[in-house]
């Protein structure tokens, strides 16, 4: 059964349109990655199935019910400003808790005893700002897991993180989901962490953002790029990633002076450029 | 600490050389071994009958005041900008009037306030508050205009809704860039109250100051400015403590801020 079904959705800013058509079904307990150029709208998509934004046209079903709202078995988790800076840690985990009624003390208990599940409970009493970048994410995935989500949508989660942290944090989501069991979409615009990660990769045109790919990858975790299924994925995403990404940086002229060139060589550059710059 | 200690002592002690080897006129700059003892001796009085104007009676006018009219003026610009940023329809209108209010210079308010109010405590507070008001609103709406956007999704997202989302996110998310805006109107609102006081309100430290002036009377002159400055000095520390005291996450951790002491 579909725990996200998403249909004939589009979502405008004034004239411009953000994502245009987007029909998708997301399984439950999948981890679905979104992978795109930038400004391809899939944060916005994101939002939307968080219910932070509504959509122009379309609907949204989370667990056969509309998003009208945030609704409490979905969690949204971002790149940065995810944890309270003038919250300890504790009180950080406790948030949810607080929010969905619990008394002061009941929910501190159950913020410590899931900050000790995920070996955090002696920065319990910390601020954020004691924390570094690769911590502050693991309090915020406790702080979305002591809600017990059936959902968890994570915007660029690792990217603010350098890379030996990426990599360690990676495999730490993968575990993650697999405790929880909960259904995953991750918006990332680095192709590899989709691939070391995601059992499905949805891969999003230029805006107006939209499906154009979608791609199963049946590699069991852990897994090495090295891999053939990934290696095969991994070429068919690649160019359709190049072509997009080209297409939203470059004008007319100068991508017929890159095609000149041999658009083979400026590959690698052009999706270096894409995978290190901002989302 | 120590570093402002030992600036006091150079500065004070420079004086006191200077005025001893000459280089300093006396009679103009007369030095802290000059004026503290004559404010002992005299308690600070000077003029005649109704004019009679003593040190402690202005010192206390001038902080009544100036407490009064900031604490006026922040909590007026605390509730307005937040009001104007709950509200987007009052925003609309709100914060031009804020924006053509507050450029208007402290001192400029105090022919009105006179008027208004005569020339006792009531101009001192009004001009305070005109003075610190309008561009307090504007720091506090740009203070809640700039919180991450993030930081509402995710209070959001965690099922956070109407004040709960004001009070325990919004506000404390916003108080760094407010707090910041307060220690700043208070240095608006004391050069408001001593304006306001050397130009029409017959009153407190800065009409006593220059009234020393007025009659010659320059140790007296010279004691005003140093109290001037200790006082302003001494209230700035305060709401720094203050600041440390409230937000106090700011100073643990790599992102401390409050460097700026």
């Amino acid at each position: 059964m579909p725990e996200i079904s998403i249909s004939g959705l589009c979502r405008d800013f004034g004239h411009h349109r953000a994502l245009d058509r987007v029909d998708l079904t997301i399984e439950s307990g999948s981890l679905t990655a979104f992978v795109g150029p930038t400004g391809c709208g899939k944060t916005t998509l994101l939002e939307l199935i968080a219910g932070l934004q509504h959509p122009t046209r379309g609907r949204i079903t989370v667990d056969g019910e509309d998003v009208v709202g945030p609704r409490r078995d979905t969690i949204l988790i971002f790149q940065d400003h995810n944890l309270f800076d003038w919250l300890t840690v504790c009180d950080n985990v406790a948030f949810g808790l607080r929010v969905r009624g619990l008394s002061k003390r009941e929910a501190r208990r159950r913020a410590i005893e899931q900050l000790e599940r995920v070996g955090l409970a002696s920065f319990a009493d910390r601020v954020p700002g004691e924390l570094s970048g690769g911590m502050r994410q693991r309090v915020a995935l406790a702080r979305a897991l002591v809600l017990a989500p059936k959902v968890l949508l994570m915007d660029e989660p690792l990217g603010s993180l350098d890379h030996q942290t990426r990599r360690i944090m990676q495999r730490y989501l993968v575990s993650v989901w697999r405790q929880s069991q909960a259904t995953i979409v991750l918006v990332t615009h680095d192709l590899d962490e989709a691939l070391r990660l995601a059992d499905r990769i949805v891969l999003f045109s230029a805006s107006p953002g939209r499906p154009i790919d979608v791609v199963d990858i049946p590699a069991p975790h852990p897994r090495s790029l090295e891999d053939g299924r990934l290696r095969q994925a991994r070429d068919r995403l690649l160019t359709h990633l190049e072509e997009e990404v080209a297409l939203t940086e470059f004008a007319g002229a100068e991508l017929a002076a890159l095609a000149e060139s041999g658009f083979e060589s400026s590959v690698v550059k052009v999706h270096g450029g894409a995978s290190d710059g901002s989302a | 600490m120590g570093g402002l200690i030992a600036a006091w002592i150079v500065l004070g002690g420079a004086w006191e050389v200077g005025a001893r080897l000459g280089v300093l006129n006396p009679a103009i700059l007369p030095p802290p071994s000059q004026f503290i003892p004559y404010l002992f001796a005299t308690s600070g009085s000077v003029g005649l009958g109704v004019n009679k104007v003593s040190y402690a009676a202005a010192l206390a006018a001038t902080v009544v005041r100036v407490g009064i009219g900031f604490g006026l003026g922040v909590g007026a610009g605390l509730i307005v900008g937040t009001l104007l940023s709950a509200l987007p329809w009052a925003r609309v209108i709100g914060v031009p009037i804020a924006q053509i209010l507050a450029p208007i210079a402290p001192i400029a308010w105090i022919p009105l306030a006179i008027v208004l109010f005569g020339t006792g405590d009531g101009a001192a507070v009004f001009v305070v508050f005109m003075g610190i008001a309008a561009s307090m609103t504007l720091a506090v709406v740009a203070a809640l205009g700039g919180v991450p956007g993030e930081y509402v999704k995710s209070a959001r997202s965690l099922g956070s809704t109407g004040w709960r989302l004001w009070l325990r996110v919004i506000l404390p998310a916003a108080a760094p860039g407010v707090a910041t805006a307060v220690r700043l109107s208070f240095f608006a609102a004391w050069m408001s109250v001593l304006a306001g006081e050397m130009a029409g309100i017959n009153s407190g430290l800065g009409s006593l100051v220059i009234l020393g002036q007025q009659e010659f009377q320059m140790k007296l002159v010279m004691a005003g400015l140093v109290t001037i400055g200790l006082l302003g000095f001494g209230f700035d520390r305060l709401l720094l403590l203050i600041r440390r005291r409230l937000l106090w996450w700011e100073s643990r951790g790599a992102r401390a801020v409050g460097a700026d002491a």
